[in-house]
């Protein structure tokens, strides 16, 4: 049977990375984490899956001090569940390129292992974030329609 | 001592919500039920909040109905705590208009009340979504370009 995951060392984990203690995040990701954000690559680039410790620590790190400054992380809502935990987060953060602020909210899948996350799904709004990152409202290509109808469900 | 939904009639909710039929998923909805679908309502028009019984079966029977000849919906994970209950699911279906198959990942972040769902917050990756409902891919800036430092984090 799996390990349940303590509420404590959840949110001692969020408390970390809100703060983006990089050291401190370290301790709570297992050597063989599988780090994966869903959403389009070719427009934001942190999104796909990252293998290993070393490379979701860089992403969390190294890339996020590169490009923006995290003003709030603030988890909403933080759901646990055996080796599961479930978090809804907002998120606000400023670019360094212009200084504008970004914003929106993100969902967190984590399963743990013996303590550390062996594994994250984050999904998030991705539209929404890629017209904040860009700057400009996204477009349809010429002639494409735009609610005429089709419709996908949630 | 406070309610916490149990993962049966989690089950069964999710069961019935995946047939998108009104008379089986409205025994699970509350009537003050409140329903978000995060998402560019220019190009998802079911996006937005969705107030009432009526409107949230309304949403998810009728305008599904018209336009998505069949549908799968599996969850890949359930989380439950408390009143709370997040899950990561993998939805697909066939555009009536054309047979496209159209599919992409969604989280459902609710809360129930007296066994019913009082609210609901849909996170998909909707830049995905909308390319698929399009059937094309959206016009990005010109100076758009991957790994061109534009970088947010989740």
């Amino acid at each position: 049977m799996s390990e349940a995951v303590p509420r404590g060392l959840v949110e001692a984990f969020y408390k970390a990375y809100a703060a983006r203690d990089l050291a401190k995040v370290a301790e709570f990701i297992a050597d063989d984490v599988e780090w994966t954000i869903i959403g389009p690559v070719d427009v934001l680039g942190f999104c796909g899956t990252r293998r290993g410790k070393a490379a979701a620590l860089d992403m969390i790190g190294r890339q996020i001090s590169e490009t923006y400054q995290v003003v709030s992380f603030v988890p909403e809502a933080i759901l646990v569940d055996g080796e599961w935990a479930a978090t809804i987060n907002r998120l606000s953060a400023r670019l360094n390129a212009d200084g504008r602020m970004i914003g929106f909210r993100l969902a967190h899948f984590l399963r743990f292992r013996g303590g550390k996350i062996v594994e994250n799904q984050a999904i998030i709004d991705s539209f929404d974030a890629a017209e904040q990152v860009l700057g400009q409202h996204l477009s349809a290509p010429c002639g494409a329609p735009v609610g005429d109808g089709e419709l996908v469900t949630v | 001592m406070s309610y916490s939904v149990s993962r049966a009639l989690v089950d069964a909710f999710y069961k019935a919500y995946a047939t998108r039929e009104a008379d089986k998923v409205a025994p699970y909805i509350h009537d003050d039920v409140e329903w978000t679908i995060s998402g560019p309502v220019d190009f998802l028009p079911f996006c937005g909040t969705h107030r009432g019984k009526a409107n949230v079966l309304d949403l998810i029977e009728h305008q599904v109905k018209a336009v998505l000849r069949t549908f799968s919906f599996v969850p890949d994970e359930v989380v439950v705590d408390g009143d709370q209950v997040a899950m990561l699911s993998r939805q697909s279906a066939k555009r009536t208009k054309d047979g496209c198959t159209v599919s992409y990942r969604v989280a459902n972040i609710m809360r129930f009340c007296d066994d019913k769902v009082i609210e609901n917050l849909s996170l998909i990756d909707s830049f995905d979504a909308v390319e698929q409902v399009l059937g094309q891919q959206l016009t990005l800036p010109c100076d758009a370009r991957p790994d061109d430092g534009a970088l947010v984090t989740v």
